[in-house]
């Protein structure tokens, strides 16, 4: 049971990844494109934003999967600190997506 | 399979910061060459803007460029603490997501704040790609 949920937040963790690696790609082609000149630097940094808050979505869900699984005092303070700090970038990324 | 799920995640990770590092070293290069283009006497380059303005330039794009790339280091730091959660990489990925909110929040202002002082300037623009 617990190593299914764990296998289970590391597959979804693996497609955050997975989301994030495309950010890249994307955001080096559009650089690229539009020959690295500050409109090329704007829109890699508006894809890196979208792409990180997609990913950070779905790690969200795979941090809050692994609570289940959670033992050590220490263990369930860390997991608070990431949720709280993942909620704020994505706060404030899609705050600056959407602004 | 869980092993191999965290390595693939790790050097993602790794070649995000690699990314991070190539753009930091491309814009630091630039911005060199930028700032030693602006010795040559504006006599000699042909070029009708203030010379402050073209300072702020140099400074404005090489900002933009540290923006592009605290995003990627951001995206590494949230790879690492999926992977394997400590107290130090959660400081580390708080660090950086405070540094990028700043850096982005006070560039917006500068970029903003120099394109009104040009709106009021007769001079002709340079290309944007320039």
């Amino acid at each position: 049971m617990t190593e299914a949920v764990r296998l289970g937040s590391r597959l979804i963790e693996a497609v955050g990844g997975i989301v994030i690696a495309l950010a890249m790609l994307r955001a080096v082609t559009a650089g690229a494109r539009l020959r690295l000149s500050d409109e090329g630097a704007e829109s890699m940094r508006r894809i890196m934003a979208g792409g990180v808050v997609t990913a950070l979505s779905l790690m969200t869900a795979a941090t809050l999967l692994r609570t289940i699984t959670l033992r050590s005092w220490s263990a369930i303070g860390m997991f608070a600190a990431i949720l709280a700090l993942r909620t704020l970038v994505k706060r404030t990324l899609s705050a600056e997506a959407s602004g | 399979m869980e092993e191999i799920l965290k390595s693939v995640t790790m050097a993602l990770a790794s070649a995000a910061e690699a990314a991070a590092a190539l753009v930091i070293a491309f814009a630091v290069i630039e911005a060199v060459a930028g700032a030693v283009i602006l010795f040559v006497p504006a006599s000699w380059r042909r070029t009708n803007r203030h010379h402050l303005a073209e300072k702020e330039d140099v400074r404005l794009r090489l900002g933009r460029w540290l923006a592009v790339a605290l995003e990627f280091l951001l995206a590494a730091d949230i790879l690492r603490t999926a992977v394997a959660p400590s107290w130090n990489e959660i400081g580390k990925l708080a660090a950086v997501a405070a540094l990028r909110t700043l850096l982005n929040f006070f560039l917006q202002k500068e970029i903003d704040r120099s394109r009104r002082r040009t709106s009021h300037d007769p001079a002709p623009e340079r290309p944007a790609n320039w």
